[in-house]
């Protein structure tokens, strides 16, 4: 139960830092460090990362 | 070089000896009476589970009771203070708005999983839908299937509301990537109800005896800030 409330966190931590909050630009350029982020995490991450490149933005 | 940033809070909110990413020391970046909490790195820190904690960490030692920060979603980059400082005086009056409407509170959040597997269609089923009759047939399953999970995410949210709407400022919602039938709401509290709330929040868990809820929170307002 500890293990699920954690990963939970964890994921809604994940959530939010990478898919809400206030952008100051136009961009959001959010590269892998590695693949040590949760499932839902890098789901958010892969979308942020597909939406960019299909709008033409690169790093 | 470039920077960072964290959060914008009232000008003369001092990070103090706050550090960020990478444990750089975290900077405040001023004007329009705004600051910018930054720091500053070679390049763009690439996303992390470690950098996600330090970024919502750094966030977090802005607030207090008096303030809330405006959370800055991970992943920007300004070239120079300057870039920072030309962006605080774009936003600032939506910031200063925020600013005004976040002093005291917090973000908290509810997430609604249901339990059991979700209906799938039989294997092949719609591959054989070699025939326009059954081919339509099978739309008009999906359609329903949608239709109901969005009635049923609708009546939970409704229950939601009537339950924590006296001590909520603000909600937002929406379902779950991962399942449609799964619902997520965000409430702007009050940092004094954050503990009436969470016991509202657990009742009403309780009630809804078709999922596993769970209370998250408090959390600096990244719901409210986008």
């Amino acid at each position: 139960m500890r293990g699920e409330d954690d990963q939970l966190s964890l994921a809604e931590l994940v959530n939010r830092v990478l898919d809400r909050g206030a952008v100051i630009s136009g961009d959001v350029v959010i590269s892998v460090a590695g693949i040590d982020l949760v499932y839902v995490g890098l789901r958010v991450l892969l979308s942020s990362v597909e939406s960019m490149r299909a709008r033409g933005v690169e790093r | 070089m470039g920077l960072h940033p964290y959060c914008i809070t009232p000008a003369g909110h001092a990070p103090g000896d706050a550090t960020g990413l990478g444990g750089m020391p975290v900077v405040a970046v001023t004007a329009a009476g705004l600051a910018a909490w930054a720091s500053e790195h070679a390049e763009p820190v690439p996303a992390s589970v470690d950098a996600v904690r330090a970024h919502d960490a750094v966030i977090r030692s802005a607030m207090t009771p008096h303030v809330t920060p405006v959370p800055l979603r991970f992943g920007q980059w300004a070239a120079s203070p300057a870039v920072l400082r030309e962006r605080l005086v774009e936003h600032a009056a939506r910031w200063s708005a925020l600013l005004q409407e976040f002093a005291g509170a917090v973000e908290m959040g509810l997430r609604f999983d249901p339990l059991g597997p979700a209906a799938t269609p039989a294997p092949g089923a719609r591959a054989r839908a070699a025939s326009g009759r059954a081919y339509m047939e099978q739309l008009a399953a999906r359609v329903h299937d949608r239709d109901a999970v969005e009635r049923e995410r609708t009546r939970l949210l409704e229950r939601v509301e009537a339950a924590l709407g006296d001590v909520a400022l603000r909600s937002v919602s929406g379902a779950s990537a991962e399942d449609a039938r799964a619902l997520w709401v965000a409430h702007l509290v009050r940092l004094g109800r954050a503990a009436e709330y969470r016991r509202l929040a657990n009742r009403t868990g309780q009630e809804e005896a078709g999922y596993r809820m769970a209370v998250t929170g408090p959390w600096p307002p990244y719901s409210f800030a986008s």
